[in-house]
């Protein structure tokens, strides 16, 4: 499930010290995303912004990992780097044990397509395909056949619930449906990673729920490593861990049951 | 480290590729509508020149096949009326092959053998290049290059003539040298090398008696013809050769003449020859006043516009060669001999008493009286005549029959006066009998129709003739080349300016397409494709559209013949040109947003504005 396809042997090489045992206890569990010193800088003109100032981090495989941030904090920068969208102007990033920065353009392509799933907060589904159109799409990328491909789509769509709206058009979803979609989607090549930029963010509290609850559902099926840049608290409730990234610089990084959840209070009337 | 799996990364099969263009082009339908609009009209730009002028020179030459005979008549016409003058000697010399009728009548008058003609035409040759070089210069001062003579004076002024003799050749070596020298001012390159020239000037010189005795030859076959007794004599050639037989022929040939004309050359010059001789005689008819009228009269014109045109045009018809067979025939019964007022009195009064079979006295006992009778009544018979006569007098046509008219002229009133005989007199005195023609009806309506025929063509040769001789590719005019690259060009920034307005809508997907896998190939080729499926349907539309108006603007150029000669494979390799031509700036105009699109990051995909 969460194993990348065509894989063959590859090798690791460690380059720095650092001992995976450092982490809470967990020494046993495998990282899937690992930044060393992780450095990125901006020239806008004549003016140089750094984005990020030295990020250390380490993700696990089959973490449910949420960054909050506020803007201009770097987050959306952290992700894109761990995303595989980006390159560090210094430092490394690791994505199963490959370093980045050393991917050509093309290497890069196929590393987006098999391994990273990525969730848009505006969903990002193109208007003029189906929703099977819409899934099959990364297939296609993947060389995956024609028949194989509507066979595993219909099967992601029944995952989120779709099922009978596999001939349906964007713009004639709603946009819990949509963003089900763009998760199928993002599901299409078994990825290893799911990024998610504040999923729920353009959906309504009760649609956001439900995402929320199919997300949770895919990390424990699936065992998939969920990265999610969010605010939305109840989302960071099901999280594992939470990062907060303030300056370039990680400020916290705790385990959920570390944290406790609270959302403030108007005139006596608590949310759900 | 690498992953050594990353080989596997596909661009996925062309197929796919294709398809997604597709929906994507349904999607945004109208703004490929807007690409395949500009790609249809330069396109169609293209196709409409290239059509117009590949008919236009299948119409040419379909007109010269059919002018072919007039051209061959006028040739001989030309050559049984004057010898050439030494520049045109020079033209048919230069233009001669070995063993043809020409070669072989050149060789019969200039007394010359095979090698000594050949010899003679390449001086010929060689006169005609140094002639066009000579040509092309300007009134300006290269002229001088020459010394303002023109045609065969030009080298004659390089040559010594009072140190020439034979074969020994003198040239002028001062106006030589100062030619070599300015020859470098000229942007005309001289056609050969200057010793060639000298050499060529001598050969000149060597075979002047030759031409000289060519043209005198032939003024001399000329003049045994036309003396009393030849076959010319008295006749112009175009008669001549209406009637021309087998003897006919070998008079020609005969020594003394030594013209050649093969038989079949000759079938076709008699026919042509016929209707020319024919037509003009029927032209000729004109001359009357009274036809003149007559004519009007039947086409509804008025008579200041009766011409040959309109003539030719009555005669078409069975009913209007008639009547035109019918007046000339019959206008020889109008000629009447001079006769005086009184004279014509006198035999109105006779032919009646005739008709009244009244004893006629003693004024039948005159012979020519009674004969002058009898013409009168034919006269008064005529149509013409009773129609002058109703006018004259404002009667109705159906009312004035023969007898009516003769009635008045027999009158005399008190005084003298003989009003009646006094009309006729004048009337028959502005009438010119005409001469009959001697054809029958079918041969006019034929030699009408042909006359009608030949202008119509005449006049597409004249319109035709502008345009098929430019020069330049495909005979573009300088001109329109430069129009069609810049027809080009405004569709290539076009296609650019539209493609990047769609790239730049299109960030998102785009983006979103690189992070499902997508190379920076892959959006290039979809851009790519796109407008190259826009330009294979706009350039299909503008080959159609340009080929339709092609056709149409040569037909209102050339009428109807422009239809009846289609160059099929020659517009099809014209289509097939445009229609590459236009998927080809499609593609380069695709190239630049192409290369913007496919230089987007991923991460524009997660952008919020």
């Amino acid at each position: 499930m969460g194993t990348p396809h065509g894989h063959e042997a590859c090798e690791s090489i460690m380059s720095d010290s650092v001992n995976k045992t450092a982490d809470k206890g967990k020494a046993e569990r495998p990282v899937i995303i690992r930044t060393r010193k992780l450095k990125k800088a901006y020239k806008m003109g004549e003016v140089i912004t750094e984005a990020l100032r030295g990020i250390d981090v380490e993700l696990y495989r089959g973490e449910f990992i949420c960054v909050m941030g506020p803007s201009g904090s770097g987050k959306s920068t952290f992700f894109n780097m761990v995303g595989g969208l980006d390159s560090p102007t210094s430092g490394r990033v690791f994505i199963d044990e490959v370093d980045v920065a050393q991917l050509n353009a093309i290497e890069l392509a196929f590393l987006r397509c098999r391994k990273i799933g990525y969730i848009f907060q505006t969903y990002n589904l193109v208007q003029y395909m189906t929703a099977l159109e819409n899934i099959t799409v990364p297939m296609a990328f993947a060389g995956v056949s024609t028949d194989e491909s509507r066979e595993r789509g219909m099967s992601l769509l029944d995952v989120v619930g779709l099922k009978d709206w596999w001939f349906h058009k964007p713009i004639e979803m709603s946009g819990g449906q949509q963003q089900r979609t763009a998760i199928a989607r993002a599901l299409a090549n078994h990825p290893s990673v799911l990024l998610c930029d504040e999923p729920t963010g353009n959906l309504d509290l009760k649609t956001g729920a439900e995402i929320h609850k199919l997300l949770k559902r895919l990390n424990e099926e699936r065992n998939v490593t969920i990265i999610c840049a969010t605010h939305d608290h109840r989302l960071i409730s099901m999280a594992d861990r939470i990062m907060w990234i303030r300056d370039g610089m990680i400020e916290r990084l705790a385990d959920r049951r570390d944290v406790t959840v609270e959302t403030g209070a108007i005139g006596g009337v608590e949310d759900e | 480290m690498k992953v050594v799996e990353v080989r596997e990364q596909v661009r996925p099969p062309l197929k796919r590729c294709v398809e997604l263009v597709l929906s994507g082009i349904k999607y945004r339908i109208f703004r490929a509508a807007i690409t395949v609009a500009i790609i249809a009209l330069a396109v169609a730009f293209l196709m409409t020149m290239l059509s117009e002028s590949l008919i236009t020179r299948r119409v040419a030459e379909a007109i010269d096949i059919e002018t072919a005979p007039r051209r061959l008549l006028q040739f001989w016409v030309g050559r049984l009326s004057t010898a050439p003058d030494p520049q045109q000697l020079n033209e048919i010399l230069a233009g001669l092959t070995a063993g043809s009728d020409r070669w072989n009548e050149i060789a019969t008058w200039g007394k010359l053998d095979e090698s000594q003609l050949a010899h003679l035409v390449q001086v010929a040759k060689k006169q005609q290049v140094y002639m066009a070089f000579f040509d092309k210069l300007t009134e300006e001062d290269p002229r001088r290059l020459a010394d303002r003579r023109r045609g065969e004076d030009i080298f004659a002024g390089f040559v010594d003539e009072t140190r020439s003799q034979g074969d020994s050749v003198q040239l002028r070596e001062k106006e030589l040298a100062a030619l070599e020298k300015n020859i470098g001012l000229v942007v005309e390159r001289f056609p050969a090398s200057f010793e060639e020239f000298k050499a060529f000037l001598r050969e000149w010189h060597a075979t002047r008696g030759h031409r000289t005795t060519i043209i005198e030859a032939h003024k001399r076959a000329i003049a045994n013809l036309t003396k009393p007794g030849g076959l010319l004599y008295n006749r112009r050639p175009t008669e001549f050769l209406a009637t021309a037989d087998a003897d006919a022929l070998k008079g020609l040939a005969s020594e003394n003449i030594g013209f050649r004309l093969s038989a079949a050359e000759l079938e076709t010059i008699r026919r042509e020859a016929a209707l020319s001789v024919d037509a003009d005689r029927i032209q000729h008819a004109l001359g009357s006043a009274m036809l003149k009228a007559m004519l009007a009269k039947r086409r509804g014109e008025d008579v200041s516009k009766a011409n040959a045109q309109m003539l030719f045009q009555e005669l078409q018809s069975a009913d209007g060669a008639k009547f035109f067979v019918e007046l000339t025939d019959k206008t020889k019964d109008l000629k009447l001999q001079i006769l005086t007022v009184e004279r014509i009195q006198a035999a109105a009064i006779l032919a009646m008493q005739l008709a009244a079979r009244r004893a006629p006295g003693a004024a039948a006992a005159d012979p020519t009286l009674l004969r002058d009778a009898e013409s009168l009544r034919k006269i008064v018979s005529a149509p013409l005549i009773r129609e002058e006569f109703a006018k004259h007098k404002r009667l109705e046509d159906s009312e004035v029959t023969p007898d009516v008219v003769l009635e008045e002229i027999s009158k005399q009133d008190k005084e003298g006066n003989r009003e009646g005989a006094t009309w006729l007199s004048q009337l028959l005195g502005r009438i010119t009998p005409m001469e009959p023609l001697g054809l029958p009806v079918q041969r006019v309506q034929e030699v009408a129709k042909t006359s009608l025929a030949k202008s119509r063509l005449a006049q597409t040769e004249a319109s035709v003739a502008q345009t098929a001789t430019r020069a330049g590719f495909m005979g573009f005019s300088s001109r329109t080349i430069w129009l069609l690259v810049v027809s080009f060009g405004v569709c290539v920034v076009g296609i650019a300016n539209a493609m990047l307005m769609s790239v730049t809508e299109r960030f998102r997907e785009i983006a979103t397409m690189k992070c499902l896998g997508a190379t920076d190939g892959f959006i290039m080729l979809s851009f790519v494709l796109e407008s190259c499926m826009q330009g294979v349907v706009g350039s299909a539309m503008g080959l159609a559209l340009g080929f339709v108006l092609g056709m149409l603007r040569t037909w209102a150029m050339y009428g109807r013949i422009a239809m009846e000669h289609m160059p099929a494979l020659g517009l099809l390799v014209a289509g097939g040109v445009s229609l590459g031509l236009g998927i080809l700036i499609s593609a380069l105009a695709a190239v630049y947003p192409a290369w913007v699109a496919a230089r987007l990051a991923p991460m524009e995909a997660m952008r919020i504005e």
